[in-house]
């Protein structure tokens, strides 16, 4: 375990000193912030008095949208390619090959470092949006409900970065690399979106899988098979993107 | 008590039909084996299947008993490698590189990280980032990181690439005085003959992948009055023409 650990906290180094994951989360805090500032400020423009509380009351969980479709895709999309095609286009992986941990620790520490950026991501922007809303008035509705869906939907952002950890042991140079799992990446959210018979099937379609867990009572034994269907996709992408890992020589 | 390296009917093979094959090789603690060879004959290929960079095709390569491949934690633990150029990340400093590497090497601390990086000249220069290093440079901090955590066997490419008279000389004498002091193994390729004649105790020769043989400097040296003569003969002895 140490090996693995130990290479975690290299892959989160190498990241750390990547200025655009820097920029990309002040992007992110500008967003989250302006978001409640153009509601607000459409607000006094209109001269409507609608209270904050109504205005604002929801904010953190409007901002979980953006967030869990576009900003932590794009960042768990940019951190693997860097840390895999990147690494292969430039031969630093080497760096990390020549020293003794196993290849299956190297492959899987590389995707929970990206995992860990996008949890810190996810952390800070909801933050954020909390903070928003809370400091202009919206009081703190919604707030606990979306902490607890930001953390539910880690689990199928856990397969995406699998997802992209998979398509960058198929394509040769970083570049490359960011396009494929971009056009993927699209494809796959467009098909979910307008061939509602694929929705459920594709596990882009369980991004927002937040959305499943709401209710008065639990629907346990309907999510028993979506489920499944996120670790079948899961497991079969660890796989095939370790196999072909494994296989590959420096 | 198991050789320091054990290359067992190793061939490593590449698409289009480079690499090296069938090469068996013993090398015991305290050895210097410099590996001659043109461009393409298979000493790279060797030397990344010994660091875990390649898979081997056919047969086996072990580091102190442990195979590199299926127990490759415990062999590379005692593996120290500069193959080619050093794998540099350009916005890290050279202390950067050494803190990373150190992580998975429990005996490796601060005062050893300085320690290399006073042996190899660039002290001054560690809080630089290695996109602003020259080839020079770049090949010592190489060096460093290869010697971090005082393996007991150091694979070297070419180690003296790039670098000038006075650091070519300072690279020899440690891997000198590593294998007389510390009883480290080495496995050095370099294409100057006469730069393995000057450090090396044993030599192997290789030509298009094939190992045409190995010997002790000494024996090398009764019949051929240096080292590019002996190789020069090996190859010839191949080829089947007359050895002049």
């Amino acid at each position: 375990m140490q090996p693995f650990i130990a290479n975690v906290k290299n892959e989160l180094f190498k990241l750390r000193k990547r200025k655009k994951y820097l920029v990309f989360l002040i992007l992110g805090v500008l967003l989250c912030v302006g978001s409640a500032l153009r509601v607000v400020l459409a607000n006094l423009i209109l001269d409507q008095e609608v209270p904050r509380k109504v205005l604002l009351g929801g904010l953190a969980g409007e901002n979980l949208l953006f967030l869990l479709l576009v900003f932590l895709p794009l960042m768990a999309l940019l951190g693997c390619c860097d840390l895999f095609a990147g690494e292969q286009g430039d031969h630093t992986i080497r760096f990390s090959l020549m020293r003794p941990i196993g290849k299956g620790k190297l492959f899987f520490s590389k995707a929970a470092a990206v995992f860990l950026l996008c949890l810190f991501d996810l952390v800070v922007l909801v933050g954020v949006s909390i903070a928003a809303q809370v400091g202009l008035g919206g009081g703190g509705q919604g707030v606990v409900r979306a902490m607890a869906s930001g953390l539910l939907d880690l689990i199928p952002l856990a397969v995406l970065i699998l997802f992209f950890c998979l398509l960058n042991q198929l394509v040769k140079g970083s570049g490359l690399a960011v396009v494929a799992c971009l056009a993927a990446y699209v494809v796959l959210v467009l098909v979910g979106t307008y061939v509602p018979a694929a929705g459920g099937l594709l596990f882009t379609g369980y991004l927002r899988w937040h959305h499943l867990w709401v209710g008065v009572t639990l629907p346990f034994f309907s999510l028993l098979s979506r489920i499944g269907i996120l670790a079948g996709y899961g497991l079969v992408f660890a796989c095939c993107g370790y196999l072909l890992f494994d296989r590959k020589d420096a | 008590m198991a050789s320091a390296l054990q290359l067992d009917h190793l061939s490593k093979v590449y698409k289009n039909g480079r690499g090296a094959r069938n090469i068996t090789l013993s090398v015991e603690p305290g050895q210097v084996v410099g590996l001659l060879g043109p461009n393409g004959s298979g000493k790279t290929t060797i030397m990344k299947v010994v660091t875990g960079l390649a898979r081997p095709t056919d047969g086996s390569a072990a580091v102190f008993g442990a195979d590199v491949v299926t127990q490759r934690e415990a062999a590379l633990g005692r593996v120290g490698a500069l193959i080619e150029q050093p794998a540099l990340y350009e916005n890290l400093t050279a202390w950067d590189h050494l803190l990373l590497a150190g992580r998975f090497y429990p005996q490796v601390d601060a005062a050893r990280m300085d320690r290399v990086l006073e042996l190899v000249g660039l002290a001054r220069y560690k809080k630089e980032k290695c996109g602003r290093y020259s080839l020079g440079m770049k090949q010592r901090l190489g060096l460093a990181l290869a010697m971090l955590s005082e393996p007991d066997l150091l694979v070297l490419d070419e180690p003296t690439n790039g670098l000038d008279i006075e650091a070519t000389v300072e690279v020899r004498e440690i891997i000198l005085r590593l294998a007389r002091e510390k009883n480290t193994a080495f496995l050095v390729a370099s294409h100057l003959a006469s730069e393995i004649e000057k450090m090396c105790t044993h030599v192997l020769v290789l030509h298009e992948g094939e190992m045409l043989s190995f010997d002790t400097k000494e024996e090398a040296l009764r019949l051929h009055p240096s080292l590019e003569d002996y190789f020069l003969a090996r190859v010839r002895d191949k080829k089947g023409s007359v050895v002049l």
